[in-house]
C-alpha cells in the first residue's frame, strides 16, 4: 500500500480528442469536409434529443424521421403530379409510413428504366418489376428477377427463385435468394389518374429459410403492363407501392 | 495515344480480397455486461462472448467505486477490456481517492455443444499495479432456448480470496509492480483457488435477471474499511433500453447498491441508417450512330467536354483534377471528397462519363487522386458499364481492372480553375482529457479556424488556429519528468496556447516513381514541434506489404504556440513496415529514434473492418529505462478509428481517430505530423477499392 502515494502523484492524464461536437455554434467555410462533422453532429444531437423526448412522451414510429418524403392525401398528390408533368409518372409510396414520391423516367439502359424523384431517390424497373432503388436508404442494390418478370407479365402461375442484392453494415454485397410462388388472385378494375383498365391481381409469395417472408402484388393488364404493384425492397424499407398515373 | 488497356494486375489477387462471408461465430453470445464491463454475471465473469466486433463503453458506480470501461470483442473468441476505476478514500490506507487502470482479456477455449458448456479462460488486471489481479476458468451452459444460463468457475488471486478449496504451486508469489506496466505472468494461476457461480435469466427481449455467488472477498477494501462484506451474493437487473443502450441496477455483497449504463456499438451495424445520399445519374447508353472520331480534331471540343464534366463532378461532391482524352480512351483524375467507398466514387464517375463522352470513347480510366497525387486507376470498358449497370457489383468487379496510376501522363490536362484553390473553415471543437488523477475528466471547448491553399497538385499551404472558450484541460500542475518534457508539458501548452497555432505548414506530396510516394512538410508541424519532415513510402497498388522511411529535424515550440521556439531540438525518424495479415488484421512496426532521442520501436496490431472501423493496441519500447520513463514503464495504448459515414449515415470520408495513451509521457513519443503517406495512400489502393466495392453502383 505504500506505493499508493507515488501512484496517485505520478499518474498522468490520458488524452482523447473528439473532433468538434456538442457546441451549437454553426460551422461555416468552403472546406466541406471540415465543416461537415459539426453540422451533421448538430443535426444528430437534435435528432437524438427529439427521439428521446418522443420516447418519454409517447411511443414514436421510427419511420417518422425519413427525409425528403411527405405524407399526403393520395388524391391531391395524384392531381398535383398529373398537372406538373406531361409525360409518364409513377407515384411511389412507402407502405410503412405512407410517404409519397412522384417519379419520372430519366433513362433507359440495359432493359431497365430508371425513374427519379425530386428528392434524389430513384427506382429502376424492368417491365414494371423493381430491380434497384437508390437514395431510399437500405436500398435494393440489384435483383435477378428474370423468371418472375416473364411469369408476371404473362399472368401465368409459376415457381422460381428471386435473388436480391443488399448492402451489409460494412458495405459488402449480401445476396438473398428467396423461393417464390406466383398465383392468380382475382380480377378487378383499376381506376386512378389516367388509368382505367381491367387487371388480374397476381400474388407472389416469397420466403427465405432464415425467416424473411414477403408478399408482392401486381395488377397486370391483358397487355402485360403492370398497372399497380406492391413490391418488397429490403428489411429496412419494407414495401414500395408503385402506381403509374398514365 | 493511350488506348492500350493495361493488364498488369492479376485480378485474382483482388478477387481473393472480396468478402465471402463473416467470421465464424462461436455461440453463447450475450449483450448483457457485468460491472467490469465484460460479458458476465454481476461482478463475475461468464464464458459468454459479445457479438464479434462489438465495442462497448460502460459507466457505473457502486458504493465508493466509480468505473468506466471500454471493451472490444476483438475476434469471436477474444474479449479485451480496458477499465478505469476510482475508489473513494482507498489510497494511503483511507487518506485519499485511488485511481486504477486495468487491462483484462478473456479467451473462449471451447464452444458450447449439446451436452457440454462453453469454457473460457481469463486474466484480469494483468498489466499494471494489480489491484484487481485475478485469473479464472469458467464454464457456461445454456438452457430454455438460451434464456437461462448457468455459470460455474474457479478463480485465482482476488477471485480465489473467499473460501478457497485448494491451491496450485503453493502460495501466490507477491507481485512487485515497480512503475507498473509490466506483465504479472509469474503470478498467474498460482496460489489459492475458489469456486464461483451464478445464473442469468432472460425474461424477455428487454429484461435479464442475474444472481451470483462471488469468490472475491474484497480483502483490501475491507481492510481499509471502504467496503463491508455481509454476503457473498450479488444480484442484478439488466434492462435493454435500446439496441445500443443497457441500464443495469445491482445489489452487491449485502452492502452496496449501484447502477451502470452500457453503450454498445458494432462496426457491422451502422449507428445510423445509410444510403440516403442522392441517387447517381444513371448510365446513358450510346446511340447506334454518331460514332465517328472527327470531333477530336477540334481542340475546343476537348476543353468543352472537360468543363461539362468538371461541373458534373462538382455537383456530385468530387473534383476533376485533370483529363487526358483521345478519340477512343479517356483518363480522368478525380479527387473523391465525399464517399467513404472509393469504389462508389469511381462508379459514379463512370456513369457521369457515359453521359458526357462522345460514343467513340470506349475505354474509361478513372484515377483516384489525393493530395494531388495519382494513386490507382480503375480501367473499365464503356460497354461493360453500359451492360452491367443493373447487375450485381461483383460482375463489374470481374470485368474492371485496378492498376497503379500513371505517375505522369503527358496528355493530362489540368482542369482550368482547379489550381490554385483556396478553402477555409471555421468550426467548433471539443477536446477531452481523461484519467487525470486529480480530475478524471477534463474538457475544453473552442473554435478552430483552418485554411488551405493548394497551389499546384501536391503543393499545399495549410494552417489552423484554435481559441478555447471554456475548459479545464490546462488547469493544475504539469507532471515532473526525468526526460526532456516533449509530451508531459501538454498541460502547459493547453494553458498558454490561447489562441494557439496548431499547425502552419507547407507540404509537398508526389509520386517518386513506380510504387513510390514522397512527402516533405516544413513549418509548425504540430502543437509542440516545428521543423522539417520528409518521408518516402513504397506501396504497390495490390500489395499486402508497404515500407516507409521518415526523417525529421524538429525544434520544440514555445508554450504559447505562436511563432517562437524553445532551445531543445532533435533529429528523429523511423523505418516503418505495414502488413495486412488477412482476416481483417493489420500489423505495423515503426523502428527508429523518438523525440527525446531515444531509440526503439513501436508495434501495433489493429482489427480493421472494411467500412473503415479500426480498433487496435500499440506499445513502444525504447532505450529509456522504466525508471526514467516513470509510471507505466513504457508508452502503450489503444487506438480507435470510427468512420463518420458509419456514425452519421451521410456519405463522408471523414473519420474520428482516437488514440488513448495509457499514460502520456516523454519516452517513446513520436512526432505528430499531418499527411503521413500510408494513412491516405492505402485508402486509394486496391484493397480499399476491393473491400468497399459493394457500393460501386451506389
Amino acid at each position: 500500500m505504500s506505493n499508493d502515494m507515488k501512484f496517485s502523484v505520478m499518474a498522468r492524464p490520458m488524452r482523447m480528442l473528439i473532433a468538434g461536437v456538442v457546441l451549437s455554434l454553426a460551422a461555416c467555410g468552403s472546406d466541406k469536409q471540415t465543416t461537415q462533422l459539426p453540422k451533421v453532429a448538430g443535426e444528430f444531437i437534435k435528432g437524438v434529443a427529439s427521439n428521446v423526448s418522443s420516447r418519454v412522451t409517447a411511443k414514436s414510429s421510427d419511420d417518422a424521421s425519413q427525409p425528403s418524403t411527405a405524407k399526403a392525401d393520395p388524391n391531391a398528390a395524384v392531381k398535383a403530379a398529373l398537372a406538373a408533368t406531361p409525360g409518364p409518372i409513377n407515384l411511389v409510396i412507402r407502405e410503412s409510413n405512407a410517404a409519397v414520391l412522384a417519379m419520372t423516367p430519366i433513362e433507359t439502359n440495359a432493359g431497365g428504366v430508371t425513374w427519379m424523384g425530386a428528392g434524389g431517390q430513384s427506382t429502376t424497373l424492368k417491365s414494371g418489376v423493381i430491380v434497384a432503388t437508390r437514395g431510399v436508404g437500405d436500398d435494393l442494390m440489384a435483383a435477378d428477377a428474370g423468371s418472375a418478370r416473364n411469369a408476371i407479365v404473362a399472368r401465368r402461375p409459376a415457381s422460381y427463385d428471386r435473388v436480391y442484392d443488399h448492402l451489409t453494415g460494412v458495405g459488402h454485397t449480401s445476396k438473398l435468394t428467396t423461393k417464390c410462388t406466383l398465383s392468380t388472385n382475382k380480377s378487378e378494375r383499376l381506376v386512378i389518374g389516367e388509368i382505367n383498365s381491367a387487371a388480374v391481381v397476381m400474388k407472389e409469395d416469397c420466403a427465405h429459410p432464415n425467416g424473411i417472408k414477403f408478399e408482392n402484388l401486381y395488377w397486370v393488364a391483358s397487355s402485360g403492363r403492370i398497372l399497380k404493384s406492391r413490391q418488397w425492397i429490403s428489411q429496412g424499407v419494407g414495401y414500395l407501392i408503385v402506381q403509374p398515373l398514365r | 495515344m493511350r488506348a492500350r488497356i493495361s493488364t498488369s494486375l492479376a485480378i485474382g489477387v483482388l478477387a481473393s480480397l472480396m468478402p465471402i462471408g463473416g467470421v465464424a461465430e462461436v455461440g453463447t453470445v450475450t449483450t448483457s455486461y457485468n460491472i467490469s464491463g465484460l460479458p458476465g454475471l454481476v461482478d463475475l465473469p461468464t464464458a459468454e462472448v459479445a457479438p464479434d466486433g462489438e465495442f462497448v463503453l460502460s459507466f457505473g458506480s457502486f458504493g465508493p467505486h466509480a468505473r468506466g470501461a471500454m471493451t472490444f470483442q476483438a475476434t469471436p473468441r477474444i474479449t479485451a477490456s480496458f477499465r478505469y476505476t476510482k475508489m473513494r478514500d482507498f489510497g494511503g490506507g483511507g487518506a485519499y481517492d485511488y485511481f486504477d487502470r486495468s487491462f483484462d482479456v478473456r479467451f473462449r477455449l471451447l464452444n458450447e455443444s449439446k451436452y457440454l458448456p462453453a469454457v473460457s479462460v481469463g486474466l484480469n488486471d494483468f498489466i499494471g499495479t494489480g489491484v484487481y489481479s485475478s485469473e479464472y476458468v469458467v464454464a457456461t451452459k445454456s438452457f430454455l432456448d438460451n434464456r437461462l444460463r448457468v455459470t460455474g468457475g474457479l478463480g485465482w488471486g482476488r477471485l480465489g480470496s473467499r473460501d478457497p478449496i485448494g491451491s496450485l504451486s503453493g502460495v501466490r508469489p507477491p507481485w512487485d509492480y515497480g512503475e507498473g506496466g509490466t506483465l504479472s505472468a509469474s503470478q498467474w494461476f498460482k496460489g489459492d483457488f475458489a469456486p464461483f457461480g451464478g445464473l442469468s435469466y432472460q425474461v424477455n427481449d428487454k429484461l435479464t435477471f442475474k444472481a451470483e455467488y462471488s469468490s472475491d472477498a474484497y480483502l483490501r477494501e475491507s481492510e481499509v474499511g471502504i467496503v463491508e462484506l455481509n454476503s457473498p451474493l450479488n444480484f442484478m437487473v439488466d434492462y435493454k433500453w435500446s439496441q445500443t443502450t443497457n441500464l443495469s441496477l445491482f445489489y452487491l455483497y449485502g452492502d452496496m447498491i449501484g447502477g451502470q449504463l452500457t453503450f454498445s456499438f458494432n462496426p457491422k451495424r451502422p449507428a445510423s441508417r445509410t444510403g440516403f445520399e442522392a441517387a447517381p445519374l444513371p448510365v446513358k447508353p450510346r446511340a447506334a450512330t454518331g460514332w465517328d472520331k472527327e470531333w477530336i480534331n477540334d481542340a475546343s471540343n476537348k476543353s468543352d467536354l472537360q468543363k461539362i464534366l468538371a461541373d458534373a463532378f462538382a455537383k456530385d461532391g468530387q473534383r476533376l483534377q485533370g483529363m487526358a482524352l483521345t478519340s477512343t480512351d479517356v483518363e480522368i483524375q478525380i479527387q473523391n471528397k465525399k464517399y467513404n467507398s472509393p469504389a462508389q466514387a469511381v462508379g459514379r464517375a463512370a456513369r457521369l462519363l457515359t453521359r458526357v463522352m462522345p460514343p467513340s470513347v470506349g475505354v474509361f480510366r478513372i484515377t483516384l487522386v489525393d493530395n494531388g497525387v495519382p494513386m490507382s486507376t480503375v480501367v473499365a470498358r464503356r460497354s461493360d458499364i453500359e451492360a452491367l449497370e443493373h447487375s450485381s457489383a461483383n460482375e463489374i468487379f470481374e470485368r474492371a481492372q485496378i492498376v497503379e496510376a500513371n505517375a505522369s501522363n503527358d496528355e493530362m490536362v489540368l482542369t482550368p480553375g482547379e489550381y490554385p484553390k483556396f478553402s477555409w473553415a471555421i468550426t467548433p471543437y471539443a477536446e477531452l482529457s481523461l484519467f487525470d488523477p486529480d480530475n478524471p475528466i477534463r474538457s475544453e471547448f473552442g473554435i478552430r479556424a483552418s485554411a488551405k491553399y493548394e497551389i499546384t497538385p501536391g503543393f499545399v499551404l495549410s494552417g489552423a488556429v484554435a481559441q478555447s472558450i471554456w475548459g479545464d484541460v490546462g488547469v493544475g500542475e504539469a507532471s515532473p519528468s526525468l526526460l526532456q518534457p516533449v509530451r508531459s508539458h501538454r498541460l502547459i501548452y493547453a494553458r498558454d496556447g490561447d489562441p494557439a497555432i496548431e499547425h502552419l505548414t507547407a507540404s509537398w506530396y508526389t509520386r517518386l516513381g513506380k510504387n513510390m510516394y514522397g512527402r516533405v512538410t516544413a513549418g509548425y508541424l504540430e502543437p509542440m514541434f516545428g521543423g522539417v519532415s520528409a518521408e518516402v513510402l513504397w506501396k504497390p497498388v495490390d500489395s499486402r506489404l508497404a515500407l516507409g522511411a521518415e526523417v525529421n529535424w524538429v525544434k520544440q515550440r514555445d508554450y504559447n504556440q505562436l511563432f517562437g521556439f524553445q532551445d531543445y531540438s532533435v533529429a528523429t525518424g523511423h523505418l516503418s513496415a505495414y502488413y495486412d495479415l488477412g482476416s481483417g488484421f493489420g500489423a505495423t512496426v515503426h523502428a527508429g529514434r523518438y523525440l527525446v532521442g531515444d531509440w526503439g520501436a513501436t508495434f501495433a496490431l489493429d482489427r480493421k473492418f472494411d467500412n473503415g472501423w479500426e480498433v487496435g493496441a500499440f506499445a513502444t519500447f525504447t532505450d529509456v529505462s522504466a525508471e526514467q520513463f516513470g509510471e507505466g514503464s513504457f508508452d502503450k495504448g489503444i487506438h480507435v478509428t470510427i468512420p463518420l459515414e458509419w456514425a452519421l449515415g451521410q456519405p463522408s470520408r471523414g473519420k474520428s481517430v482516437t488514440k488513448i495513451h495509457s499514460l502520456s509521457r516523454d519516452g517513446g513519443a513520436r512526432l505528430d505530423v499531418d499527411g503521413r503517406l500510408y494513412d491516405w495512400v492505402s485508402d486509394g489502393h486496391g484493397d480499399a477499392l476491393a473491400s468497399r466495392w459493394g457500393k460501386f453502383w451506389r
